[in-house]
């Protein structure tokens, strides 16, 4: 392959257009990756340096109050150990749980005989819709001990003294952040069981294998290389997660990685311990980066457990018989548990006069004044703004980041690519609360040293979303352009097509189902993500829709936070349906254009 | 604190409205503020001594009004809710139109500590900030807020409080006690004064009373009253609250914890402030509020950042706010006791029937310096060490 990336034309001496091109060819791959290194190193660094500073404030910040103050303080007086602990069971048992359920309802629609797939099929990845911090709330209504819906009822009709179910515990965020993590598991987990090929546990049966031991010996050792590596993603995504945590486990001082290093920064009448968050927070990275380094090690030796053959197959269906109707039951109390009830609380919520339990006299109050007065407040004009300024312009920046990322890493004979791969990478392994301690460091030193006002800034969430997103984005990019075959784009540069035109007129349209879905998901994440908007968020100018739904949760305006969830909610779930109608939907499903 | 009769004040109100009308052309209120007054039910009599005082309080330079139109919107870092910041924001800008406000609800490191951090690089987020008491020494050490005594509306501020060197002024006066739900606690059960809400058997211990993590809005002032003190305090009323009350310690805020009493998490909501409970009873619900004595009250700063890009129209605002007019309509807007020394009368607090009479333990400003860090150290280790949350 010969391209304007991968060197200058020879025995040019003459400096013609061609040759600036060339120039211009061989170092913009240079400059993207200095550009990546530059976003994933500079908070990196800025959080380490911060962790062993003494000072009291990060602009104090000084070389000569260096020191290991902050990890034994960490580790000794806030008993990191015991928050280690907590996060690894909170972790192993959500994703036990999230992927257990979801391996369940994937085998439900690709391997069984259930009625009504479709419904389960296409109501599952809505769950994604669901903001976690809006889950959190929900369950919270429903399910604290003392004043949860649920529990009072089930403490009224039977008369017990105490709750059926107190979400405030280590089950309760285990169950709770479980299923949120369900639907991408199950997005994940689908084209796995699909691809089985049924011949394997055919030939099995002709063997003598019983049903179970041909399940046992041949259909999960097949799948259990794929479900491995699918654990330690969704694990990743768990330990980086704050809302859960946050809503649910930080009022009764149950803390993980995530909301220990916030609540070191979010003391209140006091200044906060921000060398202390950064040591945290270096432990956590650390952990982070750990799991990462094993799920890449284990997808790197994934062609070891190929399971999909040239020849054509049709998955078997497994006949259910008299479960079958218990079994769309089960997949249909999922989608009411994940989806319907947590979207009829906060409308409850956001429609009665004030917060009390549900009652008859309760719902002669609904209304939707809370909306009214929603709608009338400055406050939310302007954030609903900069959450769409902030989400278009992440989703672009990303997209199109990606795009040039995923070109020199696949059609380029960059020397460093495999290095701007791994670059490109890194950023999955750091924590969103760890990014914004890390970005706040990085930006205080650099507005001081510069004058510029970037902490504060909306431009400041930008970079972070672009950071954090970057590597989901360009491992899906490169994906799709792999499946591109070179033969057009080499025919296209025969014509004389400059790089520009060739991805215009040939990358754009053959991607287009890929950069719309990157697009649109990129988008969903920007509006779901609150742990680093809460830390870099500094008033009017940058703040946004899950910083405001958190602020009001806190101080006690749930009608609002109802009215502005229901809404929010509402959004997503068009958002979550184009991206099924518009996004990878279209793609070309492995076959090579 | 001392009430003064609202007769006296009004007539001591009219007389300067008299002297004022007879030098210069007459001022008033705004139709919109006139309007939003009386349909706030605010007394006819107040209002009228609020619009006479408008002359002196609003006499704003011409050149401030130049500059702050050529400027772009405050940043407003507040404590005001969004309805309530919707309120009043319509109404100060039917005065001065040609100043934008953004008003944020902040909590947290972020009210005050972040834009502190943020000013000490050379960035200013905010410009103007409320309820900054918990870092104010972080603030006079860094020397980041402006002076504001040449303010016309300055003078009305008590020289209590308001710093001395001008650089911020106390803007609303909160009254801080205890909301209950009407349906679950009997009127008998009510304690007259704190330390009877922390002996022994107390009818409301066990876990009936649910208390947020905020030593500062009522417990200090006790700390700094006469018949409590520190050494009461250390050795009879905190350990008699954690250990003899034994609340419900929570995470919440302030308004957080007056909703989950409503829904049934506990009791009582303890500390509940005057405003935010007579709007929770506006709504209908079973919601009363009491106050055992000493009173706990305090008022909330306001100050502005030094070199701001919007200096004038900060200070505009500010003054507006300090001054009677600007008082009043927060009070109707959102509840907030007026700070004003001629307001400082019945009918001018939210249910100030609740208190209104009683021992008022206010919280100073040497309180808050000194004595804050005095009591996190009693109250701090018995909060932790009675697992409330960090």
């Amino acid at each position: 392959m010969n391209n304007s990336f991968s060197g200058a034309p020879e025995g040019a001496d003459e400096r013609r257009p061609q040759d600036l091109r060339a120039i211009v060819g061989r170092f913009f791959p240079w400059a993207v990756l200095l550009l990546v290194c530059a976003m994933v190193a500079a908070p990196i660094f800025s959080l380490v340096v911060g962790a062993f500073s003494q000072s009291r404030l990060p602009n104090e910040f000084s070389f000569d109050t260096m020191g290991f103050g902050n990890f034994y303080a960490v580790w000794v007086e806030q008993r990191i150990d015991l928050v280690l602990w907590n996060t690894a069971v909170y972790v192993t048992g959500a994703t036990v749980f999230g992927i257990g359920t979801a391996a369940v309802l994937a085998w439900l629609v690709e391997r069984s005989d259930m009625p009504g797939k479709m419904w389960i099929y296409a109501g599952v990845p809505l769950g994604i819709a669901v903001p976690g911090i809006l889950h959190a709330i929900a369950w919270v209504l429903l399910l604290s001990p003392r004043s949860g819906f649920v529990n009072r009822g089930w403490m009224f009709m039977t008369g017990a003294e105490g709750p059926l179910f107190d979400i405030y515990t280590m089950a309760g965020l285990i169950f709770a952040e479980g299923l949120r993590l369900v639907p991408v598991a199950f997005l994940m987990l689908v084209p796995l069981m699909r691809s089985m090929d049924p011949s394997l546990e055919e030939a099995a049966a002709v063997s003598g294998a019983s049903p179970m031991r041909a399940t046992r010996r041949v259909t999960l050792a097949l799948l259990l290389p794929g479900v491995l590596a699918i654990s330690i993603f969704q694990a990743i995504t768990a330990l980086e997660n704050f809302e859960i945590p946050g809503i649910l486990g930080m009022p009764v001082n149950l803390h993980v990685f995530s909301t220990r290093v916030f609540n070191l920064i979010e003391n209140i009448g006091a200044i906060p311990a921000f060398g202390q968050a950064n040591a945290a927070a270096v432990f956590y990275l650390a952990i982070a980066l750990v799991v990462s380094v094993f799920y890449l090690r284990l997808v790197r030796h994934s062609e070891r457990y190929t399971i999909i053959t040239g020849k054509g197959y049709t998955p078997r269906s497994v006949r259910l018989g008299a479960w079958r109707y218990p079994a769309i039951g089960i997949a249909g109390l999922f989608l009411f548990v994940s989806i319907v009830l947590p979207f009829l609380v906060l409308l409850y919520v956001s429609m009665v006069g004030y917060l009390r339990q549900p009652s008859w006299e309760a719902f002669q109050t609904l209304s939707f004044k809370h909306y009214e007065t929603v709608f009338n407040q400055p406050r939310v004009g302007r954030v609903v703004w900069n959450t769409v300024w902030l989400t278009l312009m992440t989703s672009t920046v990303v997209t199109i980041l990606s795009f040039v990322i995923a070109y020199i890493i696949v059609r380029t004979r960059f020397s460093a690519r495999y290095t701007l791969d791994v670059m490109s990478f890194m950023p999955h392994s750091i924590p969103g609360i760890v990014l914004g301690l890390a970005l706040f460091w990085l930006l205080i030193q650099f507005d001081s040293l510069t004058g510029a006002s970037t902490f504060g800034s909306l431009g400041s969430l930008v970079l972070g979303f672009t950071i954090l997103f970057l590597s989901y984005s360009v491992r899906a990019m490169s994906v799709a352009m792999i499946q591109v075959h070179p033969d057009l784009e080499d025919a296209a540069k025969l014509c004389g097509a400059p790089p520009w035109r060739v991805a215009l007129r040939i990358f754009a349209p053959l991607l287009m189902p890929t950069l719309v879905g990157i697009w649109i998901y990129v988008a969903m994440l920007s509006v779901r993500f609150i742990s680093l908007p809460l830390i870099l968020s500094q008033g009017g100018n940058n703040e946004v829709l899950g910083v405001m739904i958190w602020s009001l949760w806190n101080n006690g305006n749930i009608n609002s936070v109802g009215a502005i969830g229901i809404m929010l909610m509402s959004a997503m779930f068009v958002l979550a349906l184009a991206l099924r109608i518009f996004g990878f939907a279209k793609s070309n499903g492995g076959k090579s254009v | 604190m001392t009430w003064i009769p609202y007769t006296s004040r009004l007539a001591g109100g009219s007389a300067a409205a008299l002297v004022v009308l007879a030098g210069s052309v007459a001022a008033d209120l705004t139709p919109e503020a006139r309007t939003y007054l009386s349909d706030g039910d605010v007394d006819a009599a107040i209002i009228d001594q609020a619009a006479a005082a408008t002359d002196a309080e609003l006499d704003i330079p011409q050149d401030w009004i130049d500059q702050a139109a050529a400027e772009g919107p405050i940043d407003f870092s507040t404590n005001d809710t969004p309805e309530h910041v919707a309120a009043w924001l319509p109404i100060f800008q039917a005065r001065y139109p040609q100043i934008d406000i953004v008003a944020t609800e902040t909590s947290g490191a972020a009210r005050a500590v972040q834009p502190l951090l943020a000013y000490k690089s050379g960035n200013l987020v905010r410009h103007v900030l409320v309820s900054f008491e918990g870092s104010l020494p972080d603030f006079i050490d860094a020397d980041a807020l402006a002076e504001l005594d040449d303010l016309p509306a300055w003078s009305g501020v008590p020289e209590d409080r308001r710093a001395a060197d001008g650089t911020y002024a106390g803007m609303q006066n909160t009254t801080w006690c205890l909301a209950y739900n009407k349906d679950t606690v009997s009127a008998d059960e009510l304690p007259a004064t704190w330390a009877e809400l922390v002996a022994p058997y107390s009818p409301l211990a066990g876990g009936r009373v649910g208390a947020a993590n905020r030593a500062q809005l009522w417990t200090l002032n006790l700390w700094t009253h006469p018949d409590y003190g520190p050494e009461r305090m250390t050795n009879e009323i905190l350990p008699g609250f954690f250990d003899n009350l034994k609340p419900q310690l929570r995470k919440e805020g302030i308004s957080g914890i007056s909703n989950l009493m409503l829904v049934g998490e506990f009791d009582v909501a303890l500390p509940a402030p005057n405003d935010e409970t007579e709007e929770l009873m506006e709504t209908g619900a079973p919601v009363g509020f009491h106050c055992p004595e000493p009173v706990p009250q305090y008022f909330n700063l306001i100050g502005m950042f030094r070199d701001s890009p919007t200096n004038y129209s900060s200070k505009v605002f500010i003054n507006w706010i300090l001054s009677q007019e600007g008082q009043l309509v927060r009070y109707v807007a959102g509840g907030d006791g007026p700070v004003h020394k001629d307001l400082q009368i019945d009918g001018a607090s939210a249910l100030g029937d609740s208190f209104v009479g009683k021992d008022i333990a206010l919280r100073t400003v040497e309180g808050l310096t000194v004595g804050l860090p005095a009591l996190y150290e009693v109250w701090n280790p018995l909060w932790a060490n009675s697992g409330g949350p960090e």
